[in-house]
């Protein structure tokens, strides 16, 4: 296939031009030309491999042997061998890294951290024969590898693991996405960092690595490690443009620094980002949670309903005949025995109807489903006869024309179900006088009632399992419940307000 | 307008597809090399008065300011005319309005090498740029027609090297004939070069193919692509095309801006380059512009990398290779300011690397703005970003000889750094304009990987 060919010449050249100019950067930096090859340029090479095929590793390993020879001739120094050796012998390491480098992102950078650590320990070794500083061989190459290769991550992932689509004229329908805002903020920032990092007086000297870590900070907590990333690097520059020596002891200051902050941005862009995964994964569940709970309160109404329905239907007209048979046993029978067990069947028979009558309201409003929610409390409010027990009842109803959708039959059920509970424990209780039932429809669907009674301890009511059962039904349907009383006061009362979402 | 400049009428299809086939490939190849040539020749009569600059200097007494002005006007002139004679070169045939604007361009140098007098010399220069700007709506409007969408890329990075080997053969060209007779030469052999180019161009270029009995490039190579812009806004006039397509383009003001700062910098390291060196590491002149050369060396390379590069590893998406492309120009700019010794391979190598990085953004920028717009209304687009581009490459010129006096070298490199990053920031809309469905690939893709 000529395509590999193209592309390793593609490569070859565009690596080759990167490495050099990051060779160029990093001895402007370490000033001694041999080391400046472990910093950026074999970071950048272990990035750039880690993430490609195999079958281009010849063209990045060819871009580097031939700057490297190149080099060591131009500048006569000869010694180089023990970088090429170095470089060769990240081959099998990379190779061997390779499987483990897949799946989450937390992996990646794992495997990442070990790959940089080991590379750096092998150079360390490799170079231990002929630099005498080993200490700035691993500092140099670990430096390198925290700031080249989290980012050669990022431009694999953003850049080639996308399909791309070439971009056409529809374009035009189409806003610009930039967020310059957000750009312009992070622009000043950086500006102001290396101003600060330039100007800042000797006397406040401590000051200047703080602010480093302020844009970390922020891009960190909204973009995760890749933004931590990304704020380093720009540290890196301020850092780098700051620097003031090329002394030994200078060098590692900024090295130490600059590997320091690095990992600093990327652990904490890290947990910050884990942070929130876990977070967004409890919401996930809480969310399915409710979801759930909603779907059975909707089942068990549903059951109910059936349930409801084939007792009326079935149990009452049976029951019907049982009573028209016993009563026409009744008068064609003439002994007196006779005559007593059909009454007694009759009578029986009305029992049975009356408690099936009783359970039937108990398991399903029947009203409401006859009526609808707004007759239904008012026929409510008749059957527990307010007016007669001296109770002077409002309903009032406020609903907007264009209702847009019709109230689930969880929410009528509930809503229904809450003013029974209410007004039975006011009658029993309260001993009020006034009584405003209020139902809104909006958005959501808010309910209150209200009355003037003598009000309640809060413990007392929440021990039933009346008002309690409620409480947990609207918070599983996601609504609120608020119950307030007020007995001491001048103008005692209770209020229970609720507010439903209209599913 | 001369009736022979407008585009030409369609003639009946033709319905052999081995006729279609033969045609095809015959014009291809032929208008791509006749482009070559014709464009690399324009560069000639561009870039004779920078070479022949400092005998005429020597000879004439001209003034460094004179000097300025000229090139100023000159950019100024160019980036207007490329622009204007877009729109105009969307109806025009590209034919003769190429042609007849190199006959022009090397008429006005022959003249050019006659003339003495700073006015003269400035109005002939003036009315120059004029008409190099002939060259370049055309082109694009050939290239867009001719070949389709799916290959576009690798068809115009080849094209695009022609600045390169243009701007890389008139130093030499324009050097050797001052050094052996005079600075005129310099002017009047590249005009008679133009002239007959220009004859040749009259003869071996064609129109659209339409204009041929052609199906058009999209139904030839079956590109859906290029089908849908070439369905695009039917039935509009070509006002509302320009309005709608290009001024009201927001992609476009975009590419137009980055366009500017990319110029900034290609201008920078080409005009001032030579005294960098000069100045700061000493080199003579003739090793400077030797190291300068290889500018264009790596311009030649880089962009048919980038070109090559967008059509087969991002599918035609000249977003992501432009993001990488304008990361290398920021590490290859800051590799040339920090670079802490001296030496001709390094340095050289490090304009090699500008150049590489420069071309890509210079060539695909071009060619996004081509893609973004309407079919009819390319010459307008990239007009319209040449226009900047070339705004850039004037303030490469005093604005930044004022930078440099105040805050010198230093000052100078923190500009063309500063253009360069930013000119990452302005082209990232472009990867999220096609919203891409992220696909973590299962497998290790099987696209190749060449991180930045």
């Amino acid at each position: 296939m000529p395509n590999i060919w193209i592309t390793s010449l593609c490569s070859w050249l565009l690596v080759s031009c990167s490495w050099f100019c990051l060779w160029m950067l990093s001895y402007s930096f370490i000033v001694e030309p041999e080391l400046a090859i472990l910093l950026f340029p074999f970071a950048l090479r272990l990035g750039i491999t880690l993430h490609s095929e195999k079958r281009y590793w010849p063209a990045v390993y060819g871009a580097e042997l031939w700057l490297m020879v190149s080099l060591a001739i131009l500048l006569e120094q000869p010694q180089w061998i023990a970088v090429i050796i170095a470089s060769l012998s990240s081959i099998p390491l990379v190779w061997y890294a390779q499987k483990y480098y897949y799946g989450s992102q937390l992996r990646r950078l794992c495997v990442m951290g070990v790959v940089i650590l080991t590379a750096a320990l092998v150079n360390t070794f490799i170079l231990e024969f002929w630099l005498d500083s080993a200490g700035m061989v691993f500092l140099v190459s670990v430096t390198g590898g925290l700031m080249l290769v989290p980012s050669c991550y990022l431009i694999w992932s953003y850049l080639f693991q996308n399909v791309w689509m070439p971009l056409t004229v529809n374009l035009v329908a189409k806003p610009v996405e930039m967020r310059s805002r957000h750009i312009i903020f992070y622009v000043l920032l950086f500006a102001l960092n290396i101003i600060v990092q330039l100007g800042l007086p000797d006397e406040l000297r401590r000051f200047a690595p703080f602010c480093l870590a302020i844009p970390i900070i922020l891009l960190a907590f909204r973009y995760g490690w890749k933004g931590a990333l990304l704020g380093t690097l720009l540290n890196s520059i301020a850092l780098i443009v700051a620097r003031n020596g090329v002394s030994h002891m200078e060098i590692t200051d900024l090295l130490l620094s600059l590997s320091a902050q690095s990992l600093t941005g990327i652990l904490l862009g890290m947990g910050i980002q884990r942070q929130r995964e876990l977070n967004q994964k409890l919401r996930h569940e809480l969310a399915r949670n409710h979801n759930l709970s909603r779907e059975l309160i909707k089942a068990e109404e549903s059951v109910r309903r059936d349930i409801a329905r084939e007792l009326h239907d079935e149990i009452g007209q049976n029951i019907t005949a049982i009573r028209t048979q016993a009563s026409i046993l009744k008068r064609i029978e003439n002994t007196q025995v006779g005559e007593r067990c059909a009454s007694t069947i009759e009578n029986l028979s009305l029992n049975i109807y009356d408690t099936t009558k009783g359970l039937l309201t108990r398991l399903r409003p029947k009203t409401l489903d006859d009526l609808g929610l707004k007759e239904a409390v008012q026929q409510l409010v008749r059957e527990l006869e307010c007016e007669a027990h001296g109770i002077k009842t409002t309903v009032i109803w406020n609903e907007p024309e264009n209702m847009d959708a019709e109230l689930s039959d969880a929410t009528n059920v509930t809503l229904y179900r809450i003013c029974q509970e209410a007004l039975n424990n006011m009658v029993k209780y309260a001993q009020a006088t006034e009584a405003t039932i209020t139902l809104t429809f909006q958005q959501q669907a808010y309910l209150s009632v209200k009355d003037n009674g003598i009000g309640f301890k809060q413990e007392d009511t929440l021990g039933g399992f009346g008002l309690r059962g409620m409480r947990e039904r609207v918070q599983v349907l996601g609504g609120k419940f608020i119950l307030t009383t007020q007995s001491e006061s001048k103008s005692p009362g209770t209020e229970l307000q609720v507010v439903l979402p209209r599913l | 307008m001369i009736n022979f400049l407008k585009s030409e009428q369609n003639s009946p299809i033709l319905d052999d597809p081995g006729q279609v086939d033969a045609l095809y490939k015959y014009w291809r190849f032929h208008i791509m090399f006749t482009m070559y040539i014709g464009y690399a020749m324009f560069y000639f009569t561009r870039k004779s008065f920078n070479y022949a600059m400092p005998a005429m200097i020597a000879d004439l007494g001209l003034d460094k300011a004179d000097i300025g002005m000229m090139g100023t006007l000159f950019y100024l002139t160019y980036g207007l005319s490329k622009f204007l004679s877009g729109i105009i070169s969307d109806r025009s045939n590209p034919r003769y309005f190429m042609g007849l604007g190199l006959i022009m361009t090397g008429i006005i140098n022959i003249l050019f090498g006659f003339s003495s007098s700073v006015l003269m010399l400035t109005s002939l220069w003036v009315l120059n740029a004029l008409f190099q700007g002939w060259g370049w709506p055309s082109c694009s409007k050939l290239l867009t027609t001719w070949y389709s969408r799916s290959e576009r890329g690798f068809w115009w990075a080849l094209w695009n090297t022609a600045h390169n080997i243009g701007g890389a053969l008139i130093p030499l060209l324009v050097g050797f004939v001052t050094l052996h007779y005079s600075w005129r030469y310099g002017f009047i052999i590249p005009g008679i070069l133009a002239v007959s180019v220009g004859l040749f161009l009259c003869w071996r270029l064609r129109d659209k193919p339409v204009t041929l009995g052609l199906p058009t490039v999209g139904h030839w190579r079956k590109d859906s692509l290029e089908l849908t812009q070439e369905n695009e806004g039917l039935g509009l006039s070509s006002s509302q095309i320009l309005k709608k397509y290009v001024l009201n383009n927001k992609y476009i003001w975009l590419l137009a801006c980055s366009y500017v700062l990319v110029y900034i910098v290609r201008t920078a390291v080409n005009d001032w380059g030579n005294l960098y060196l000069t100045e700061q590491h000493n080199y003579s002149l003739i090793t400077a512009n030797g190291a300068l050369s290889l500018f264009e060396a790596g311009g030649f390379i880089g962009s048919l990398v980038a070109g090559w590069g967008s059509d087969k590893v991002f599918g035609g998406n000249r977003g992501p290779m432009n993001l990488i492309f304008s990361i290398g120009i920021f590490l290859a700019v800051a590799a040339l300011w920090l670079m802490p010794m001296t030496g001709f391979v390094l340095q050289a190598a490090c304009f090699f690397a500008i150049g590489f990085f420069v071309f890509g953004p210079q060539m695909l920028i071009g060619m996004a703005a081509a893609e973004c717009s309407h079919k009819d209304s390319v010459g307008a687009a990239t007009g319209f970003v040449g226009l900047f581009a070339y705004m850039g490459a004037a303030l490469a010129g005093y604005p930044l000889a004022l930078v440099m006096e105040q805050y010198h070298w230093n000052g100078f490199f923190t500009v063309i750094s500063c253009a360069a990053a930013v000119v990452g920031l302005l082209l990232l809309p472009f990867l999220k304009a096609q919203s891409p469905t992220v696909q973590e690939k299962s497998l290790r893709s099987e696209m190749p990987v060449i991180a930045e």
